[in-house]
């Protein structure tokens, strides 16, 4: 089975994962009212990470920054060694550093800092600055334009590329990362918009099952940018309050920043305090590339698949998406309903974090998980009255759970839909 | 199936369906698709000459126009493509530079009047939307970003993906876009049963990248 190993949330509500459960649990929330910041002209409310907040380092991004840092926490708590060529990591984000675009800001090169990475309790690690040529050097063989020139694919648009390596590119971003934990690996970067972090948790658990790999270390993250911000204002899909998921009142989302990680591995005997990745769905509404279909077809086939060979009575709650725009909930509730689910609680976790894009599927799922292991369903923060046409059963307050399952729900655009369904201790469907 | 390869035929054994779209250059199974124009007009050309009616292609942007056409140029020359719907049938793209190209677009319009009609295009999955919505896929649908064109990636996350028993064919391949006159698609039916001959694969999807 494909167990949970360790974890890490980095939010504006904290940089651990104990953190930031114990100020949602309070209620607390990371949405402020943000006005003209950033470039920005429009006020908007969103969780952001408060200068400061990550630390910062010569060479790489802010965001990259994020990556490592909740990528080393959760490593940290685990004697994986990261360098190993049977650890694989797994990026989940919507656009990285697209914050440089047009900048021509071209990075350097990083050197991954000395000695054993993931040793020491720090959470910045100045020592990434260190000199370490020979290290760099590796690292320079295997930029694309040689690759390809290696390869001698030869075409107009190869030739494009290599003359364009530019680091917004999210790969370039995925191979510093695994970079700086020494890792060879080609890392994976999912690129399934908001589904992404729900989709990467898929694929790390069929590449630990397949053998390939013992570890797979998801990181699910994203920055707000001035190009993020004016792109959900241009499409009027941000709130001018802070979201009201599933609420009658609800008027769309706000945005939001952080990185989670989950590490995974495999285990024969599973104990009761562990927990294991079930399964997990993904499937395309094949209907409309940036509105959810009205009968949400991909996420009532991703959840029917699902569900296939589970119990409904061993599930405590139903994390949705939730991001409080008006046809993601609505349509939520329909699929909800048509599964037969709508009595089982459901929350949203948008309300303490804003949409965190590609960093949502993995931080929602480690704070659930979190939630059961404190026989905890999570209240959905400013739900007051219910605003979808479907029965729903929306978690309004915390209330006490001793069951041990729950499922995840994500969708985003591009029609893509995913869900997985995670249990403490063993199961017998699971394999 | 014969390929050129390196100046020698090689058999291609696994790999049946294929397509090769680039700026200059229209292949579909190894027979030359005749055309005049080059870069977006070859895009457009072969939209009238071979699709048409379907205004939805008037809204995509350089990559999903790109990747389109040619999954419409591989699905509609192969029978056995041509019947396939719903959830057993998934798409997965991969590219090294995501949306780069309309990203770049979106940029420009930040400082005036921000474009929701180009924002939505920056997300690269949006590709594999299209293709779905053309074709009643069900199945599922991933968008990969890798630093570099690497074959044996490819080919394992193909296998990840076939976990899913519900998955019986994936329209997959390599899709890149720099800008309106400068792609290179090379898109390939893999079928649930070709995942067992992974060493062939892995050498197959090289030399088709190559080519």
């Amino acid at each position: 089975m494909v167990v949970k190993l360790a974890d890490n949330i980095l939010s504006p509500l904290g940089t651990t994962t104990a953190e930031n459960y114990a100020a949602v649990k309070a209620g607390i929330s990371g949405l402020r009212r943000h006005d003209g910041i950033g470039g920005v002209r429009e006020p908007f409310v969103a969780s952001v990470i408060p200068e400061g907040g990550v630390c910062q380092s010569g060479v790489y991004s802010r965001f990259e920054m994020m990556c490592i840092s909740s990528a080393r926490q959760a490593l940290n708590q685990t004697n994986i060694d990261p360098s190993s060529n049977k650890v694989l990591f797994i990026l989940s984000t919507t656009k990285g550093n697209v914050r440089y675009l047009g900048t021509n800001n071209v990075f350097e090169e990083p050197t991954p800092p000395t000695g054993k990475v993931g040793a020491d309790k720090q959470t910045c690690m100045p020592t990434c600055l260190t000199a370490d040529r020979e290290r760099e050097n590796r690292h320079n063989e295997k930029n694309v334009y040689q690759l390809f020139r290696e390869n001698s694919v030869n075409s107009d648009c190869y030739e494009a590329i290599s003359n364009n390596l530019e680091n917004v590119r999210i790969g370039c971003s995925a191979r510093r990362i695994a970079g700086y934990f020494h890792n060879e690996n080609t890392p994976i970067a999912v690129s399934n918009a908001c589904a992404s972090g729900v989709c990467a948790q898929i694929i790390a658990m069929r590449a630990v099952k397949s053998g390939n790999y013992d570890y797979a270390v998801v990181i699910g993250a994203d920055e707000l940018s001035p190009f993020i911000i004016t792109g959900f204002q241009s499409l009027k899909a941000l709130s001018s309050e802070v979201c009201k998921p599933f609420d009658s009142g609800r008027q769309g989302l706000n945005l939001g920043e952080a990185a989670a990680t989950i590490i995974y591995g495999k285990s024969d005997n599973v104990n009761l305090q562990q927990w294991v990745l079930v399964n997990g769905a993904v499937r395309n509404d094949a209907n409309h590339i940036s509105s959810p279909s009205r009968t949400g077809e991909g996420l009532y086939l991703a959840l029917m698949q699902v569900m296939e060979k589970a119990q409904q009575d061993d599930i405590a709650f139903i994390n949705a998406h939730g991001t409080a725009t008006l046809y993601n909930d609505e349509m939520e509730s329909v699929v909800v309903n048509r599964v037969g689910m709508q009595s089982i609680p459901m929350n949203s976790m948008k309300g303490y974090f804003g949409h965190t894009l590609g960093a949502a599927g993995v931080l929602e799922t480690v704070l659930s998980m979190c939630a059961i292991d404190n026989h905890t369903i999570l209240a959905t923060r400013n739900f007051e009255k219910i605003g979808v046409s479907k029965p729903v059963n929306i978690s309004s307050k915390n209330q006490f759970t001793d069951k041990k399952s729950f499922v995840k729900l994500i969708s985003g655009f591009g029609g893509c839909n995913a869900v997985a369904l995670f249990r403490k201790g063993g199961c017998d469907e699971c394999d | 199936m014969l390929w050129p390869y390196l100046g020698k035929e090689v058999a291609m054994s696994v790999i049946k369906h294929w397509v090769k779209l680039t700026s200059a250059d229209v292949m579909v199974d190894g027979v030359e698709i005749p055309h005049q124009k080059h870069g977006a007009d070859l895009l457009l050309e072969l939209f009238q000459v071979h699709i048409g009616d379907y205004p939805k292609f008037f809204k995509m942007d350089a990559l999903c126009r790109a990747g389109f056409v040619a999954s419409e140029l591989l699905i509609m020359n192969n029978l056995d493509t041509k019947s396939m719907e719903g959830e057993s049938c998934g798409v997965i793209l991969f590219n090294t530079v995501g949306s780069l190209a309309t990203d770049k677009k979106y940029q420009t319009t930040i400082d005036n009047y921000p474009s929701p009609s180009v924002f939505v295009y920056t997300l690269p999955n949006v590709l594999t939307g299209e293709i779905a919505i053309r074709n009643h896929y069900h199945g599922p649908t991933d968008f990969i970003v890798l630093d570099y064109a690497e074959a044996s990636a490819v080919v394992d996350i193909l296998t990840y993906a076939f976990e899913d028993r519900k998955l019986n064919s994936l329209l997959t391949g390599w899709v890149e876009c720099l800008d309106e006159n400068t792609f290179d698609i090379r898109m390939m039916i893999v079928e649930k049963e070709m995942i067992s001959k992974k060493m062939l694969l892995v050498n197959e999807f090289k030399m088709f990248l190559n080519k």
